[in-house]
């Protein structure tokens, strides 16, 4: 006679409690949902922001006083902002004998629901060509490729092609270089030469369904690259500091103003999703404690009857360990899924309410992310389910099946 | 049973409807509204909205008659047609149109809601197929 092999008896027993399996699957799930969510924003923003930062090529950045924390949730969230100061700044901060380069940069908001503009509502960014260190290094090929008067380098997640012709305040544009996403704001600006910017303002009354104030002595902010310290260079906190005191109409951003904000920002939804996840978790152990406690209680006269038949200890103890490891393993399957499709999924809506970059990790970062969170599923059910799965193993096979009778 | 699974069939339909148009709304607003007195340009993304709701009405529909007359072959039919909706609810982004800038608010929200309701339109035609293929 065929003896029921193991796994017979375990799918045989899952089936038998559909809506108690599917309350601990969902535990599970839940657990390993918050737990792979929250590795996953933090490890996206983490890896978004050192791409971010390497983007943005400069030491620091000036801007007009008070304005660097707009600044910082632009290059974050890429919603366009614009602000303007004279742009004799730049001679004034160029002077400082710590400062190696700097370059001019002007922030234009293209309009929305505008046929003159061809992506609606984006930063456009107007570089100087000739002293840029920060815009064209990142030029795929050819980084000391001249930028003509009439072309413009544009981000990734503007889903345009180079070649490609695009318009802003009715001027045309030819797509000269598309960079690399970075999951930073900088993926949807654009990048035109300054003295177009201040054409395209000039134009702009005649050819733009609304006119562009920008005047050709405005500039929004300038990139600054700092001296190694061998030849006079400070750190930049100093750099910062000298700056600002010495001149009181600008603030200064450093690139690690963004790491800290990028940190603030995330701070509140990760903490959100480990606290729920701590909740879950100890409540998550005490039903499956629980509920293999009580199937091994109610089910004594099956594991008496399989003892009697020659069925060893260990076999019984795998019987219900197994049957708690399959569930854990179900949920972790099932929460990994669905956290990792709504947050992949929504990784763009995510970035832009969180104000934060958001880097897609690679597969090798995934399959590590989302197996520490399976593990801590896997583990959570093996532990709750040690004890029943050892009561019931220990039972004598005569009391086991005189005790189920009762 | 499978009343329930005409019950879910019938929400999807209705999550659906709301997804493109209040949910996550299709392009035209916030941000990218139109200037202060001036007409609203039509995005690409409008005809998703559109398509999606045809499809949504004959999912809504499958999910009724399940629901009201929950027989083996009234469940069996409504889940093939919600099993076989979840194609088109998925791609008919890429045929009835969308932005192209992959930050408009229809790429960021209602794309993968879209996508992630025929997840869930596949996996509940899917169970009401195994729950219609018992007895009756």
């Amino acid at each position: 006679m065929n003896r029921p092999g193991l796994l017979f008896l375990i799918r045989a027993n899952l089936r038998r409690r559909p809506f108690r399996n599917a309350i601990v699957v969902l535990c599970v799930a839940a657990l390993t949902g918050l737990q792979a969510a929250a590795a996953l924003i933090d490890h996206a923003g983490r890896k978004g922001i050192q791409l971010g930062i390497e983007r943005l090529g400069a030491d620091l950045v000036a801007v007009p006083r008070g304005l660097d924390e707009a600044i910082t949730r632009s290059y974050l969230d890429g919603r366009p902002v614009t602000f303007y100061m004279d742009a004799g700044l730049e001679r004034r901060i160029a002077a400082f004998p710590f400062v190696a380069r700097t370059s001019a940069q002007v922030f234009i908001r293209s309009l929305s629901g505008a046929a003159c503009c061809s992506a609606w509502n984006v930063m456009l960014i107007g570089f100087e060509p000739e002293s840029d260190f920060t815009v064209r290094p990142w030029l795929a090929g050819d980084p000391r490729r001249r930028v003509g008067p009439d072309e413009a380098l544009v981000g990734a997640a503007l889903g345009m092609a180079a070649g490609e012709t695009v318009r802003f305040y009715g001027r045309p544009f030819r797509v000269a270089g598309v960079f690399a996403a970075t999951g930073m704001g900088l993926d949807s600006a654009v990048f035109i030469p300054l003295s177009s910017a201040y054409a395209m303002a000039r134009e702009s009354a005649a050819k733009a369904e609304a006119p562009l104030t920008l005047a050709p002595g405005q500039i929004s902010a300038v990139a600054i690259a700092l001296k190694p310290p061998e030849q006079g260079g400070l750190p930049a906190y100093r750099a910062a500091y000298e700056l600002e005191t010495a001149l009181p109409d600008i603030s200064v951003l450093q690139p690690d103003d963004l790491l800290v904000k990028t940190e603030h920002n995330l701070r509140r939804t990760l903490q959100s999703l480990r606290a729920a996840s701590y909740i879950v978790w100890p409540v998550t152990a005490l039903l499956i404690g629980l509920v293999f406690a009580l199937a091994a209680n109610e089910r004594r006269r099956e594991f008496g009857l399989l003892r009697a038949l020659g069925a060893e200890r260990r076999f019984i103890f795998r019987l219900i360990f197994l049957e708690a490891m399959a569930l854990a393993a179900a949920g972790a399957a099932l929460g990994l899924a669905l956290s990792t499709g709504l947050v992949l999924g929504f990784s763009r809506l995510l970035a832009e309410s969180l104000a934060a970059p958001f880097a897609r990790p690679g597969v090798v970062e995934l399959f590590i992310l989302l197996a520490s969170a399976a593990a801590l599923a896997l583990a959570t059910g093996a532990a709750a389910a040690l004890y029943p799965a050892a009561r019931a193993a220990g039972l004598d096979p005569y009391e086991a099946i005189r005790g189920g009778e009762s | 049973m499978r009343r329930a699974i005409g019950i879910v069939i019938l929400a999807l339909g209705l999550l659906l409807a709301l997804i493109p148009w209040y949910i996550f709304p299709v392009c035209g607003q916030g941000r990218f509204a139109p200037l202060s007195g001036k007409k609203l340009m039509a995005h690409p993304c409008a005809g998703t909205a559109r398509a999606e709701t045809a499809l949504a009405a004959a999912v809504a529909l499958a999910g009724i008659a399940a629901a009201a007359r929950p027989r083996r072959r009234t469940t069996l039919l409504a889940s093939i047609i919600a099993a076989g909706l979840a194609v088109p609810v998925a791609l008919a982004p890429a045929f009835a149109g969308i932005c192209k800038m992959a930050t408009m608010p229809c790429r960021t929200g209602t794309v993968p809601a879209l996508g992630f309701v025929a997840v869930l339109l596949l996996a509940a035609g899917i169970a009401g197929m195994l729950l219609a293929s018992g007895p009756e």
